[in-house]
Parts: C-alpha cells; structure tokens; sequence
C-alpha cells in the first residue's frame, strides 16, 4: 500500500513530462490522465488508514490515508481519471495539447498530493502547487477573456494563498506542530485562536469559492477547456473544503466570534450565487454560480461545526458525502456541455444526453432515491441539534436551497435545451465513446455514490457516530417539494421574462466589479484626482494597480533620492556614518 | 597525497594561467571544461570528504598558525563552494556558447579574457570560503574585486566602463576598511587566524573600532541598503555572464566573511543593538530595493534593483542570532531555523538570480535590447526563457514549493520564535513587491507584439542553462535534508550548541 | 558634515589604537603610538580626500594614502611588539603583500580611468552616468 501511495503522487508527476514525448499523442495522453489518477482513486476505494513517512522531502513529510481523505480520494480520482479520458478527445486538434495536459498532471498532482498529505508543510505545498498549475488550465484558451480570468484568477490565489500561510505559520508560532493529526486540536489550544481560524477560511475559502473570496471563480471556471472545468469545480474546489476539514479547530473548541460570520456568509452565498447564476446565459457559467452556491451550503455545514464542536463528527460525515456527491454531479455537469453539443445531430442521443444532464441536477437539488438526497438528509440531520440555532438554521435552509438550486440548475437545463435546438442537425460530427463513456460514468456515479459510500467514523470517540441513513417515504416526500416548488419558480419567472424587454446580461464575477470600483475609488483618492467617468469603469483591478505603479514612474523623488544617493560625497558620508553608528552602538 | 581544499582553490587558478597563456580560439573550449571539470572533481572530494569525516583543517606548507596560513572547512563553507560550483558551471556553460557562437556580436578581448578572469574570481571565492586567515581573506576579497570589475568592463561600452570605476572605488574602500580592521585586530591579539582569536579574550575598544570598519566595509561590499549605490549599474551593464556571477555568486563572498567574523572573531550575538540595526538596514533595503524594481523600465536593472532587495534577507540572520541585553538569546531553540534559513535563501537567491540574468541575456541577444516594453510576443517566440524567468521568479518571489520559500518559512518561523515578529511584516510585504515587478517584467512577455520585427535566433544551449538554473532554485525546495545536515557539520555557527 | 565625520572618526581612531597599544608597563606616548595615530591620520585624510573628490586620479590617490595609513599602523605594531630577534616579522610580511595588492590595484584603477577619459573625455564619474 505504501508504493501506492508513492505511485499517486509519482505518476501524475512523472506523466506531465512524458506528454512532451512525440510518441505520446492526444489519445495516449488522455490514457496517461487515467492511468496517473488510478493509484488514488484505488486508494480512496481500498486503502485502510495509514501513514508514511517522507523523511527526505522538504522538512520531512507525512503521506498517508484516513477516513476522511479516502472519500476525498474516491470522487477526486475519479473526476481526475474521467476527465482525462475526455480531454483525450476534446484536445485532439489542439496545438498546444502537450501545454494543456503538462498543467493538467501537474493540478492532478497537487490535488492528490495534498489530499494525502498528514503534515501542514507538504499541504501548503501541494495546495500551491495545484494552484498555480491550475493558472495554465484557465489561460488556455488564448484570448480576452481567458486572460482576464487567469489574471483575476493568479490575484486572489495569491491573496489565499498568503492568508493561509500567515494562518499556517501563526499556528505554528503558537505550537500547533506541523503534523497534520494534532494540528486542529493546537489551534484550538492557540490563545490567537480566532485571529488563526479566520485567516485559515479565507485563506482556503479562495479555493473553495466562499463569499466573498469567491469572484474569481464564475470568471475561471467556464473559460478552461470543458474537462479542465469539470475538474476545476468538481474536485479542485473540494481542496479549500479538505483544508479546512482537516485543519480549522473543528470539534475542538468553538470559535464564538468567527462563526457567525461563517455561517452569515455561507448563507448569503448559498441564495445569492444561485440567483445570480439563474440570471447568467452560458451554461458553463451558471454551473460554477451553482458550484459557489453549493459550497456556501458546505460553507454553512463548516460555520455549523465551529458553533457546536461536540456535533461535529455528525456533520463531517455528512459533508464528506455531500461533497462527494456534488463532485461527481457537477463534473457530469460540466462534461455533458461538450456532450451535447456533439450530440444535437441525432435525436436519439438528444434525449439520452438530456435525460442525463437531468438526473446529474436532480442529484444536486437532492431528489429521491438519488445520491444527492441522503447527503442532503444526513447532513440536515447531523445539523439538527437539540440545542443548537445554527443548525436550526440549517435544518431550515436545506430544503430552502434545494429550491435554489432546482431554480439555478433548471435555468442550466433550459439553456441547453434551447442550445441543442439551434444545434439540431448541425452537428454531423459523430458522439465519442471517449466522450460519452466518461460522462456517464460520472452521471451514474452522481447518482449512486451517496448509497454505496460509507460516512467516516471514528471508533475511538464517544461522540455521536454518523450512520448510514435510509430514506423513508416521508424523507422522500419532504425532499421533493422544494425541488417541485422551484420548477414552479423558474416557470413563472420564465414566463414573466418573455414578456418583458430583454435585459442586459449581469457580468460574471459578481462582487468583482465592486471590488473595482473600490480599489479604483481608493487610488483615484490618493492621488487626489477625479474618479474615472464611466465608460472606463470595466471590471479589471490589477491592471489598474499595475498602471498606478506605472504612472507612479513619473513621480521623481524616488528616483531622485536614489540618484542622490549614488554621488560619492553621499554614499561616502553614509559610509562613515554607519561605521561611527556601529561603534557607538557597542560601546553604549 | 591529493589536499582537495588546496585543489579547489589551485584547479580554477590553473585553468585560468592555461586560458591565459592559451588565448586562442581552438583551446578555449578544452580549457575551460577541463578546469570546469578539475574544479567541480576537488568540489566533490571535498564535500565527501567533510561529509564523511567531518570538519577539515589544513596549515599551508605545514607551517602552523600563527605564522603560517590555515586553510579550514566546515559545512558551511562547503555549502557555500558547493553553491559556487554548481551555479559557476552553468554560467560558465552558458558562456561557452555565448561567447562562442554568437561571436559576431562580441569583441575579440571579451572573448579572450572571460575565462581567465571569470577563473581566477572562482578561485578566489573558493579561498575565501576555506581561508582561516584574515588578512588572506583580504588579499582573496581584492582579487575578487580586481577580477569583477575587469569583467564588467569587457563589454568596453562607456556606461560599463564608469560602472565598473564606481564599483571599483567603492570595493577598495571597503577592503581598505576591512584592512584597517584587520590591522586592529593584529594589534590587539597579534594573530590572524580565525580559530586562535577566537579563543582569546574580547579585547574591548580596539575590537570596537575594528568590527565597525570591517562590518561596514564588508557590507559595501555586499551592497546592504544604503551603500547599494554601486552595485544596479554595474550589474546591469556587465554582460549577462558577468552579471549572473556578480550577482549571484560575488555578493555573497563578502556576507559569508561579514558572517564568520560576526560568531567567529567578535562574539556578535552579544551585540543585540548592532544586530537589530543590521537587520533594519537589511529591512530597509528589501522595501527600497524592490520599490527601485518596480519603477524600472530594462530588465537588467529591475534584476539588479532586486538583488539589492534580496540581499537584505541575508542580513536578517544579525537580530534573529543576537542576545539579548538580559544575556538569553532572542530566538533560544530557533537560531539552526535562522541560520540555516539564511544560508538556504543564499543558495536559492544564487540559483535564480543567476538563472534570471541569463535569462536576461538570452533577452538582449535575441530582441537587441533589453526595454521591458520590447519583449512583447517573447512568451512565443521565447518559451523555454519565459518559462525560466517565471520560474526563477516564483523561488524570488518565495511561493512554494521552491528554495525561495524554504528559506522564507525557516526565516519566517525563527523570528516569530524570536518574537521578533516585524521581520515578518517586512517579509511579506517584500514578498509582494516582489510578486509585483516579476509579474510587470512577466507581463510584458504575454502580449503579443503589434508589429513582426527583425529577430535574431538564439541558440539553445544557453536557453537550456537558465531554465536548469530556475528549475534547480525551485528543486532545491523539495530536498531539504542533506543540506541541512551539511550545514551544521563543524558547529559553523557556534552558539548552536547554546540551549 | 562630512567633514565634521571625518574629525569624528580621526578621534575615535586614535582613541581606539591608543588603547589598543597601552599596555600596562609602557609609558603612555611612546613613538610607536605617534606613528599610530599618524597612520590613523592617513587613513582618515585620505577618506575625506576619496568621498570629497571628483576627479578620479585624485580619488585613486586618497585609496592609496589610505592603504599608507594602514601600513604604516602595521609597521608601528611591529616595531611595538619587537622582540630580542628584531620586530614582529607577519605585519612586515603583510604590508609587503598589502603594497604588493595596491599597486597592481591602482595600475588597473589608472588604466580604468584613462579608458574612461579616452572614450568620455572626463575624469569623473558622474557625467557620463546615466539614470538608473
């Protein structure tokens, strides 16, 4: 089991530099994804809990598999293995493959690498690894707008990436160790503890598209190739989850005074990304809006476990499932993009393809007897304390979501539909079996994981277990009528807006705009002139900074005073002064 | 009987009398591998032979000190030879093919002198890091400098030409001062040998006198802020090898020197105010020096701005190993954090910014000039040197995993140990402003150009040698515990065995 | 000012090598500490020479009145701890190297400086310094 371990990290590593071969063509890198993802994904299925010392790796690493990570493992291997089979496909024609698949091993191996990580320094590591190499799946397609995502994009991953290691090394300034096994508790133990907490959630809360972290995410996600999406917010996104999973002070200690805040935030981002995302045209779009609202629901679930530490054994079973579920729903998702266009030309397959992109939604909005449904009750029910409020709360907001999401997700559909209308017969171009295979892998997946994954358990605790739910008829019932009442929503709305003149489009990135405005209000101000009229008011920040340091070339005294400092009389007269300061120094 | 320290100071100095005696075009090659290779053989002896058996010691001649000179090797300075040799001969492989192929834009002198020059500077490094003798550091610290800046001054262009005067007044200044100090230190303990003062007694305010004229002579040479007055034009109009070792390999001599004598001679973690101001003037230059970054329009002098600015990391090492004035150590149980962090960001600063300046090379050969705002379209026409620049960038810019970020964390953690917590301030903020300048400099690389231009075609070779030097700056982050181990061998920081 | 620094320093110095040089059972002013502080003299004139100067054979005569400063403190401390076999051989043997390192160091400052003046015209530093 060891060398498997080895081989999950090794592999990915080793396959992004073979697909620089020659011999290695589109096909053969698509088999190199699978084969490079296959050791993790049959750890996540078969691995018992272990851990391997790296002794020679960075300050000496920790690989290993517990509970927890295994489920991480399994939907993470296989998203990473289905898109790769695709990408087999999709990127046949494209010059730059071998670019395309370097980054895409390399995301592969930080996403592995730090799901198997068991100390803090090797997560931070691969963390920032599949960060930055994920930077080359959003540019990849050349143009304006991949390259505005990309550089929104390598912004707020450098902002996370900088409050996590400010969180990283407080922790450890405090005595939290670096293993990953007593982390949490030293953090709990830390006086700073609060000040520790929140730079960890939001530090990963960039990963994982919490509010207000999140803007980049509607901007990125859809601009990456379709399998590079899928992977992107079905298992990427799941990393800032796993991080703070495994390192906030969960079931420690509560966090009286970020908790609240977490649980207002994932509440807001659980209804407004999904409002948002129902008001979005691009089908690759919506479904990240509909990632971010899903994440807020897990963002909710983590705010949860800060108030109440002693419920949290329940409500990381649930999460774990749920994430599991909704990794592999949205992946099917994201692949069925490029499915159905391919599949517009027949009839036949027009409706199998929407047959498939309905059952991977209605997992997410939780219908019965799919997947979705369990997670969605256990963690309602993990939640549910008898004297907690905030799981009232999220007791309540569950099936509250469940309309948001059938909302968001029914826009998604609908806009297909009409897609797939205006395509119909356009498209000779026949269905690939590497296509087609490994979306409905992940459909089925979607719709069966929750039933066959066992929730984490912890044998040594006497805290309350997670169990494996079942659904009752009333389960069943309570679970469909949001998802009737949000058909119903998105009807009324859908028929009132035909009636109305077509309204313009709201820009993808959301808070992004106001985040421009600020950063352009708070120069404008310092440099004391008028704000910028509105017709230069578009959307990106770091240009805008970068030109403020550009102008801030003209200022001279910068320049003067180096200049100054070069004539020998100066640079001389420092000389001596610093030689005088110094022996002052030691004989007072 | 094979004496692999004498050999790591005698096969550069060697090769550089045949490269000398030898000038012509079909031995430059054979010459300048064979001494590579002679070199790079003593190198390996050495670190096996520290490695395997400890701190080493040799008296020249077998005269003792203190009449005779000793040569001495510990950890530390086998890291930092190590570190020389390693940078030195990728460098020294890009030069053969710069200075080779791409003849017609070089002059006949440039190509005849780089090699004895750039051979007796290694040397001279070498001998520095294994000298146990003061004044034969100073005889080794004025080669170096006479070696520099006759190489800067090889490209014969006027601006190059008054670069290299300015550094040149300016290093002899600050040898004399270290002359001066070493004078002083002769008075008061009548030896010369590291070790045997030592372990004499503090001598009170001779040594005073003398540890402010070798510190701040020693630190213009190393460029701290504010006596960094000479080092962004010479490092920038020097050709793209000379600038590789100028900045990556030259600079550090003389902060290894500052470094032995602060533990070695002079007891200074007792002196916790000079430590602190030390490492505020090395805080000032991480801002100033990046500040200068961001405002440059060529990207040789943004490369050079920054050295300034990493340079200051070095000189964190002075506050976090001080004592003090109760007498317990500021950062008790975090000083192998802070030295090793140091040493590690030396190595890793070496890697990438050499790997940058030849980068930066590979730059002006092919568009002419090295204008930020003409690179456009490079990330195309340039792949494999954008792909290094980006990288050498993130070990700069201390992202992980990379040297960079190895050395930062250890840093990082050691001042936060030492509850000396606004190093870590600094530290970030010059982590950003340095993201900031990589990423101007990087910028300009991904727009495409407007207009096709006349280009000239660069060889592969000397692209190969900038990307293995940023991609060996960001490996060095992965393998971490051998150079650890290394570097403790022979306590080299001695108040390591203090609890 | 930095006039006034050099002053300063001129005094610290001699302050300095004076105690340095006092050794309980001599008398306090002997001649070697009037070389000594001569050689600290030197030195101190002939930074105040290098950082005032701009005219770069002037500047490469200060360094060397410098570096005679030093050797002259050297000799001094030789001839102090002088022996019934003569004075203290290492800093004659170190001033004879020190001569040996400035010489070949000027020579190469004066050609430096003559290329200069060949290709700019001046013998200063600063005009033909660019901004960087």
């Amino acid at each position: 089991m060891n060398h498997l371990l080895t081989l999950a990290i090794l592999l990915p590593a080793i396959g992004s530099l073979a697909v620089f071969s020659r011999f290695i063509g589109a096909r053969a890198s698509g088999v190199v994804c699978a084969v490079a993802a296959a050791p993790a994904l049959l750890l996540g299925l078969f691995a018992s809990t272990m851990e391997h010392d790296v002794a020679w790796m960075l300050l000496g690493a920790t690989f290993g598999v517990d509970p927890v990570s295994r489920i991480f493992l399994i939907f993470t291997g296989a998203l990473w293995m289905a898109c790769g089979l695709y990408s087999a496909s999709t990127m046949r024609s494209d010059p730059r493959r071998s670019a395309y698949f370097f980054f895409f091993l390399l995301s592969m191996t930080g996403n592995f690498g730090l799901l198997l990580a068991r100390d803090v320094g090797a997560f931070y590591c691969f963390f920032a690894l599949m960060t930055f190499a994920a930077y080359g799946l959003v540019v990849h397609e050349r143009g304006a707008g991949p390259r505005r995502a990309g550089r929104v994009y390598i912004v707020m991953s450098i902002l996370g990436e900088l409050l996590l290691l400010a969180g990283l090394i407080f922790a450890v300034a405090a005595g939290a160790g670096i293993d990953m096994a007593d982390f949490a508790s030293g953090v709990a133990a830390a006086p700073n503890q609060e000040l520790i907490t929140a730079l960890l959630f939001f530090g990963l809360g960039v990963k994982a598209g919490a509010i207000p972290v999140h803007v980049w995410l509607p901007l990125a996600h859809p601009v990456a190739p379709t399998p590079a999406s899928a992977v992107l917010s079905g298992a990427m996104i799941k990393a800032g989850l796993f991080g703070w999973i495994v390192m906030l002070p969960l079931g420690w200690s509560p966090a009286p005074a970020i908790a609240p805040l977490v649980v207002t935030l994932g509440l807001l981002g659980a209804f407004g990304a999904a409002i948002y995302g129902a008001l979005q045209r691009d089908p690759k779009t919506i479904l990240a809006y509909s990632s971010v609202s899903q994440m807020s629901v897990m963002v909710v679930a983590i705010g949860a476990g800060l108030m109440a530490p002693d419920r949290w054994p329940l409500i990381l079973g649930a999460l774990a499932i749920y994430a599991c579920s909704h990794g592999f729903a949205k992946g099917a998702l994201f692949l069925g993009v490029a499915v159905a266009k391919q599949a517009a030309g027949r009839d036949m397959l027009r409706r199998m393809t929407m047959m498939g992109l309905a059952l991977a939604a209605l997992t997410i909005a939780g219908a019965p007897p799919l997947g979705g449904a369990i997670a969605k009750k256990s963690l309602k029910a993990a939640a549910a304390g008898p004297e907690s409020p905030s799981g009232d709360a999220l007791a309540l907001l569950i099936p509250l979501t469940a309309i948001m999401t059938t909302v968001v997700l029914g826009k998604f559909i609908l806009v297909m539909a009409g897609a797939m209308r205006t395509n119909e017969g356009k498209s000779a171009v026949r269905l690939s079996p590497w296509m087609a295979a490994p979306w409905l892998t992940l459909t089925l997946g979607a719709a069966a994981a929750a039933w066959l994954i066992a929730p984490p358990t912890e044998p040594m605790t006497d805290a309350p277990q997670p169990t494996i739910p079942s659904l009752s008829a009333g389960d069943a019932l309570a679970a469909l009528w949001p998802i009737a009442l949000g058909v119903l929503v998105l009807a009324i709305t859908m028929r009132l807006a035909r009636s109305l003149p077509k309204a313009p489009a709201a820009p993808a990135g959301d808070l992004l705009s106001l985040y421009t405005l600020a950063s352009r209000a708070t120069v404008a101000a310092g440099r004391r002139t008028r704000l910028p009229g509105p017709a230069r008011w578009k959307l990106d920040f770091v240009p805008l900074v970068l030109d403020s340091i550009e102008q801030s070339r003209r200022g001279e005294t910068l320049t003067n005073i180096e200049r100054a400092m070069k004539t020998w009389p100066v640079a001389g007269a420092v000389f001596v002064m610093i030689v005088i300061t110094l022996a002052a120094m030691i004989i007072l | 009987m094979i004496e692999p320290m004498a050999w790591c100071i005698l096969a550069p100095f060697i090769g550089a009398s045949l490269a000398f005696l030898l000038p012509g075009r079909v031995w430059r090659r054979p010459i300048a591998i064979g001494a590579i290779g002679a070199t790079l053989a003593s190198v390996w002896m050495l670190t096996s032979q520290v490695w395997n058996s400890g701190a080493q010691r040799m008296d020249l001649s077998g005269w003792p000190a203190p009449l005779g000179i000793g040569l001495a090797a510990d950890g530390f300075s086998v890291f930092m030879i190590v570190m020389t040799g390693v940078v030195g001969s990728l460098i020294g492989a890009y030069a053969l093919w710069h200075y080779s192929d791409l003849s017609d834009a070089t002059e006949p002198a440039e190509r005849r002198l780089f090699w004895p020059l750039w051979l007796i500077l290694w040397g001279s490094l070498n001998a520095i890091y294994l000298s146990s003798d003061i004044f034969n550091i100073y005889v080794a610290l004025e080669v170096i400098t006479l070696a520099a800046v006759a190489l800067i001054t090889l490209s014969g262009k006027a601006e190059a030409l008054v670069a290299a005067m300015r550094y040149l007044l300016a290093a002899f200044l600050g040898s004399l001062s270290y002359l001066m100090g070493v004078a002083l230190l002769y008075a008061t303990h009548g030896a010369l040998d590291l070790v045997i003062i030592a372990d004499q007694e503090r001598a009170g305010l001779p040594e005073v006198g003398a540890f402010a004229l070798m510190a701040t002579g020693l630190a213009l040479k190393t460029a701290l802020f504010p006596m960094h007055f000479w080092l962004p034009p010479a490092h920038s109009k020097a050709a793209a090898p000379v600038s590789a070792i100028l900045s990556a390999l030259v600079v550090k001599a003389s902060f290894y020197v500052l470094l032995r004598l602060w533990f070695g001679v002079f007891d200074g973690p007792a002196m916790y105010a000079v430590g602190i101001l030390l490492g505020t003037l090395g805080s000032a230059a991480i801002i100033w020096g990046a500040f200068q970054a961001l405002r440059q329009m060529s990207l040789k002098l943004l490369i050079a701005h920054s050295t300034v600015a990493q340079i200051g990391y070095l000189f964190l090492i002075f506050p976090l190993t001080a004592r003090r004035p109760s007498g317990e150590l500021a950062a008790a149980g975090w000083i192998t954090e802070a030295c090793t962090g140091v040493s590690y960001h030396a190595l890793s600063h070496a890697l990438a910014k050499a790997a940058m300046f030849l980068g930066a090379g590979v730059v002006l050969h092919v568009y002419g000039s090295d204008l930020l705002t003409n690179m456009r379209g490079m990330s195309r026409r340039l792949p494999i040197t954008t792909f290094a620049l980006a990288i050498a960038g993130v070990s700069l810019m201390g992202l992980p995993p990379s040297g960079g970020f190895a050395a930062k964390w250890l840093i990082v953690t050691a001042a936060l140990g030492a509850g000396q917590w606004w190093w870590v301030l600094v530290i970030l903020i010059g982590g950003l402003l340095t993201a900031g300048y990589i990423f101007l400099m990087l910028r300009w690389a991904f727009i495409s150009e407007d207009a096709p231009i006349q280009l000239r075609p660069a060889n592969m070779p000397i692209q190969l040698a900038a990307l293995a030097l940023a991609l060996l700056s960001v490996l060095v982050g992965f393998r971490l515990e051998e150079p650890f181990q290394l570097l403790v061998i022979g306590d080299p920081f001695p108040i390591f065995d203090l609890p | 000012m930095t006039l006034l620094s050099c002053g300063y320093m001129s005094v610290c110095f001699g302050v300095a090598s004076a105690a340095g040089a006092a050794t309980p059972e001599t008398p306090v002013l002997t001649s070697h500490l009037v070389y000594m502080l001569t050689a600290c003299l030197l030195f101190c004139i002939g930074l105040f020479g290098l950082i005032t100067r701009g005219h770069l054979m002037r500047n490469v005569m200060s360094l060397n009145v410098m570096g005679g400063g030093v050797f002259l403190f050297l000799v001094a401390v030789a001839r102090r701890d002088a022996g019934e076999s003569g004075p203290d051989p290492v800093p004659h043997a170190m001033t004879l190297t020190g001569i040996v390192v400035a010489l070949a160091a000027s020579a190469f400052a004066l050609a430096l400086a003559r290329r200069i003046h060949s290709i700019t015209g001046e013998m200063r530093l600063e005009p033909g310094d660019d901004n960087s």
